[in-house]
Formats: structure tokens, sequence, C-alpha cells
């Protein structure tokens, strides 16, 4: 029998990392919020940020690992605009004959553009950043490295300042008209068409900052966001399509179902190895009894 | 009268020509490997670097037959399907005349049938299955150490150490889950508690099932993180963050992921006096081919061989001598002189002592035939961080250990 210290270690453990796979998923939800667009690139927009981040900090040696966040959402909100103006414009302009089938295929082919792209350019072996800070942090029976504190910290602090920017400027007041009623934001003197490029550019920047942060703790290769990807859809679909606040709250609590999961699971052979199945559980529980997520809309 | 001589001599140059073309073709061999995700692409990358460098040293020295080498690639990706259609699209498009490679056992096996049943001569590189040679197939041979094999030489190590309990985390691949069967049953067997927590090969965070291990009182003998991927580097720097290994109780015995020397950039200090295993001969063994071979490959890729790079030069040149050594192209002819080679590569003198003419005595497991017998392995420890696997202290055979005698391994200082 496990004692409380053990189980404390390991919730906080899930929670740190919850608020990793949170931020991700936040910036999915956005954007499938406002372009009613499934991103399957996602990863590689974490993938992209975790690289940029590397070779900011390594190639333009002393640069601080934390500013390498700052150049990594850089490059993904301007990667993503351009993705968006060039690719997924022409579904909200009506020119492309079945938008559905076409989002999918064009943001699938990006994500294997982008995994062999990098692999070809920065090669098949894996890339560490520096840590953020030596040594780490000890309150009773928990341990946590710095770098794992800092980047749910600054995780954290992305996603309050998204929901403010949403809830409190015009630009994010705009953005939820749009994902709201297209039309009716349009005819009140919103530019959807802008709308779509931030809402698209942020949440591919949230990746980027995502994946810069991780970069110094699971080091990138260019599949490193395949499954994070897998995981965040299903954080979205918990939280609610479209829903900041339960996409938060739903990477949240994935990450701590995940730890806990894999801490109380009787048999140790099968406990790590399931470790994704218990946020899938979640997620069909919750498709069942509540299909709209935690927090979002009945249709 | 006149038209009909031209047409004749037209018909012979177009006949010579031909012939020509024919004669002047190169032999292609199909090397299949994983080089893009989600197979072991950190791997599969070097290993073809090294065909490469193959190529071109058989090329220079006038190819063979006459003719010139050329490598046909085949990206499996790791994935088993995708194996066999690459390495179907190898023998019936490209007509390669041998295939040499793999680097997953399961990727080897999904597509063993279509050497047999197109009678096309295989060396196996890097998969480690006991079935992959054991299953007695004509053109299937195998330079690379089998699972067995492996156990035999680990558990031996482990015995001699002295531990009682070990802790493992095994990867839910072919590889992995043979690996875990005959090292469960030889801890068994020799009376070593052990736990196994199985892992997807893509899993980012160890730390929870870790944190798990941390609670055995006393700790763990050792922690034996059975990864391949990026997946290795993490592990040993979560175990090392959370203070379980390695540690002046718990030796962590990594996977041969941790001979690249990204080992030291992704997981830094947390490397040091991790224990790893080299398919091949220690430094001080080394023979003129290894140094010469290596000194040209890390000039070009910044990088030496290791174990897995080496056997994917190896399986190449051999596959090229045995060409040459047969005289033709001929499937028949190209398996008879495997049968009968005796070629000094990169990692010792290849021989297939057991095959058509020799069947493999009752006394020897199946997987014997078709392979080669000397392949070894030894265990090494890296002392200090950033140092290359040839820098690291040999602890195991004990006739290659650098160890006083009756010390199996360097301790973590208290």
């Amino acid at each position: 029998m496990y004692g409380a210290d053990y189980l404390i270690a390991q919730a906080a453990n899930g929670l740190v990392v919850g608020c990793l796979y949170a931020l991700m998923a936040v910036g999915l939800t956005l954007i499938f919020s406002v372009l009613k667009v499934i991103n399957f690139a996602h990863g590689e927009f974490y993938m992209v940020g975790g690289y940029t981040a590397y070779y900011m900090v390594t190639v333009l040696g002393g640069l601080h690992p934390l500013l390498g966040i700052f150049f990594a959402m850089i490059v993904l909100l301007g990667l993503g605009s351009l993705f968006e103006v060039a690719f997924l414009r022409p579904i909200h302009l009506g020119a492309v004959n079945r938008p559905a089938e076409y989002a999918i295929l064009i943001t699938f082919g990006l994500s294997f553009f982008l995994q062999n792209l990098v692999l070809s350019l920065a090669g098949p072996f894996p890339h560490r950043s520096p840590s953020f800070m030596s040594g780490g942090l000890t309150v009773g029976p928990v341990t946590i490295s710095a770098d794992r504190l800092i980047a749910a910290g600054l995780a954290l602090v992305l996603m309050i300042a998204l929901m403010l920017f949403i809830r409190a400027t015009w630009t994010g007041k705009a953005m939820r008209a749009v994902s709201q009623d297209r039309d009716a934001a349009a005819v009140s003197g919103i530019n959807p068409f802008k709308m779509n490029n931030i809402a698209f550019g942020i949440g591919a920047s949230l990746a980027g900052a995502s994946g810069a942060l991780i970069a110094p703790i699971f080091a990138v290769v260019p599949d490193v966001g395949v499954l994070p990807s897998l995981r965040s859809f299903v954080i979205v679909v918990l939280g609610g399509m479209g829903s900041v606040k339960g996409a938060l709250i739903g990477g949240v609590a994935i990450g701590l179902v995940e730890s806990l999961g894999a801490a109380l699971i009787p048999d140790p052979s099968r406990a790590l190895a399931y470790r994704e199945l218990y946020g899938l559980v979640i997620f069909v529980l919750v498709l069942l009894f509540r299909p709209q997520g935690l927090f979002g809309e009945k249709q | 009268m006149q038209r009909n001589i031209l047409a004749l001599i037209m018909a012979l140059f177009v006949f010579c020509s031909g012939r020509a073309a024919s004669e002047e073709e190169p032999v292609r061999i199909g090397v299949v490997l994983p080089m893009s995700p989600p197979g072991a692409y950190a791997s599969g990358n070097p290993m073809w670097w090294a065909v490469q460098q193959a190529v071109d040293e058989v090329n220079a020295r006038g190819g063979i037959l006459g003719r010139e080498v050329e490598a046909v690639l085949g990206d499996t990706r790791g994935v088993p399907e995708e194996a066999r259609a690459v390495t179907e699209r190898l023998i019936t498009r490209d007509r390669v005349v041998g295939v040499v490679g793999n680097y997953h056992s399961s990727c080897a096996l999904a597509a063993l049938d279509l050497f047999r049943d197109h009678h096309v001569p295989y060396i196996a590189a890097e998969p480690w299955a006991d079935d992959v040679t054991a299953l007695g197939y004509e053109e299937v041979f195998r330079i690379s150490v089998t699972n067995s094999l492996y156990r035999d030489i680990t558990v031996d190590w482990m015995i001699s150490s002295g531990f009682e309990s070990i802790a493992a985390v095994q990867e839910i691949t072919d590889w992995g889950l043979g690996v875990n069967e005959k090292l469960t049953q030889a801890w068994n067997e020799a009376g070593i508690r052990n736990e196994t927590a199985f892992t997807d090969v893509k899993t980012e965070d160890f730390t929870g099932t870790l944190l798990r291990f941390t609670q055995w009182s006393p700790p763990p003998d050792m922690l034996f993180g059975s990864i391949t991927g990026p997946g290795a580097y993490r592990i040993i720097k979560q175990a090392y963050d959370i203070g379980l290994a390695p540690s002046p109780q718990t030796v962590f015995y990594a996977t041969n992921e941790c001979l690249h020397p990204e080992v030291w950039e992704v997981a830094g200090e947390a490397a040091r006096y991790i224990t790893v295993t080299q398919i091949g001969l220690p430094p001080f063994a080394h023979n003129m081919v290894t140094r010469q071979e290596n000194a040209r490959f890390e000039q070009e890729h910044d990088r030496t061989m290791n174990a897995t790079v080496m056997e994917a030069y190896d399986s190449f040149m051999l596959m090229c001598e045995a060409i040459e050594d047969a005289g033709c192209a001929h499937p028949d002819s190209i398996i008879r002189a495997l049968e009968n080679i005796e070629w000094k590569g990169m990692r010792g003198t290849y021989t297939f002592p057991y095959g058509t003419d020799n069947p493999v005595p009752e006394d020897q497991p199946d997987y014997m035939w078709h392979q080669w017998p000397d392949v070894t392995l030894y265990l090494f420890q890296y002392t200090e961080v950033g140092q290359s696997p040839e820098e690291g202290t040999v602890i195991w055979p004990p006739e290659w250990s650098q160890l006083p005698e009756g010390q199996y391994y360097v301790p973590v200082p208290e």
C-alpha cells in the first residue's frame, strides 16, 4: 500500500505535466472555435516550436532559454498566419468544394511535410535545449525539477493571458463573435478573415510555446509532436470543443488522471503501458454522459 | 540485297549495344532501414550513411563483377507492413540481387517469407529476434546478436554483480517483448526479484512509474531502462532527477541507443555511470578495418560508428564479397558463397558454419542457422561526462574487463 507522500508526489507531477498538455490543447481549441477547422498539424507546430527554441538558444549562443520561447512563439505566429492565408482562406472564401475534407487533407499534408522537412534539415538525432534553471524544488515529499516548474508556471501565465485577451480586448471579443456566428459578426463590421488569421496564428504560436517549454525537459525529435497532438484532441473534446477554459481544465485533468493511473493501477507491468488509456476512458465517459464536453455548448 | 545487309548490320548493332548496356548495368543491392518516423530513424540514418561509405569504397576499387554497385534504399519507417511493402518493391520492381539491413525485428520478420518465396539472399544487420534465423530459411543470414545470446551474456553479468532486485521499464515492441520474456525467465531462475513496467516506445514522461520504484525498500539494485529512440535518454534523466538511478544504490542499465553522443546533450550529467551494451569488439580489440572505416566515417559525419552502424557497413560489404566470390548474381551462387565465406569486416571475421551442408547440430539452438557464431557484445560504463563509447570503462565479459578482478561495475560515489 502506498503512503500519502507517494500520492502527493504523483499528483504534483501530474499537475505540472497537465499544465503543459493544456497549453497545447488551448491553441487547438482556439483554432477550432474560430475557423471550425481541426488542425492535424498542431503536433508539428509544437515540434517546430521546440526546434526553434533549441536553435535560437544554441546557435545564437548566450541567449537565455526563456528568450527561446519568445522567438518560437514569434516564428510560429508567422508560420501559422502564412499557412492560414495560403491554404485555409479558400475554405472561407467558398473556393473549395468539399471544405471539411480539404481542411483535413491540407493540415495532414502540412503535418507530414513539416516532419520530413525538419528530419532533413535538423537530422535524425534528438536535441535538448539548455535548462531554464538547474536544480529543483523539494517541498515535503515532492521533488520537482526547476525546468518542469518553470515550464508549468509559464504555461499557466500564457493561458491566463490568452483568456484575458479573449475577454477584455476588442480583437478577443471579435474572435468570440466570429466563433459564434461568422455572418452576424461580419454584418457588425468585424472582418472574419482577419480574425481567422489571428486565431490560427495565436493557436500555432501557443503550440510553439508548448514545444519550446518541453525542449529542455523531454528533448525534441521530428516526431515529438505525434503523441501530444493526439492527447490534445482528447483534451479538447473533454473540455468542450472551442472552450479555452475547458481545454485548460481538461489538460490538467488528463495530466492528473494519467499520473495517478500509472501510480495506482495494481499491476505495475500494465500501469505505464495503459497511460494513454486512462485519459481515453474519461474521454469516452464524457462523450457518453455529456457529449458537448465539460464546458462546451449544446449544438 | 544491300538493304538486307544493312538491316543485319543494324540488328547486330542493336544487339551488341543492348548487351553492352546490360553489362554496364549496376549490381543492385537492396537496403531496408527505418529512415523516418515512427521507426528508429536516429539509428537508421547513420546506418544508411555507412552503407553509402561501403558503396563508395566498392566502386572506387572497380565495383563487383566489373560492374558498379548501387544500394537501393527502402524506408521501412519501422512499420512491419511498410517493411514488407518496400521489400517486395525492391525485389520485384528494382530487381535487387540481395537485400541487407533492418533495425527492427518486427520489420525483418514481416518480410522474411518474401526472401524465401522470391529466393533472394538477405543479411539481417540488426534484428535480434531469435526467429529471424531460427525459422531456417535458406536465403536468410544474420550478423547481429540474438535475444537469447544477449540474455545469456547480460544475465551472467547481473548474477556476477550480485543483483538481488531489478526494476525494468520495457518498451512494447517485438524486440522489447522478446527480450523481456527471456530476461524475466532468466531473472526468475536466478532468484532475482524483478518487476517490469511496459511502456509505449513514444512515452515522454516515465516519472510516475519511476516514482513507483522509489517506494521499494531497499531500493532496486538495478534499473533496466529498455527503451529505444529518444525515450532511452529521457528515462535516464528522469530517473536521475528523482534520485533513483544511477545512484550509489542502483545501477542504471541503458539500451545501446545510448551509444549515440546525443545521450550527453539530452541526459547530461545523468548519463554518467550508466551501463551500456555494445554489440562488437571493445576498442582495444579493433582491427585495421574498424579503425580505418571509423576514421573515415568520423571525418565525414563528425561521429564514430557504433555497433549498429558497423553492422550496416559489414552486412553490405559481406553481400558484395559474396557476389564477387559467387562470380555471378544468381541467388543460389550467392547463398552458396555466403555459406562458405570467410571475410574480415569491422566487427571480426564473418563465417556461417551452419547451413545447407552442415545443419545445426541438436546441441545447438535453432537460431544458429546461418548465424554468425562469433558475434560478441560487451558492457561498458561511461565514467565521465561527454565520453565516447570507446572511452568508457569495459566491465564485462571478464576477459575484456578493465576493472580489478571481482569488481563488475563502477559504483556511483556516495
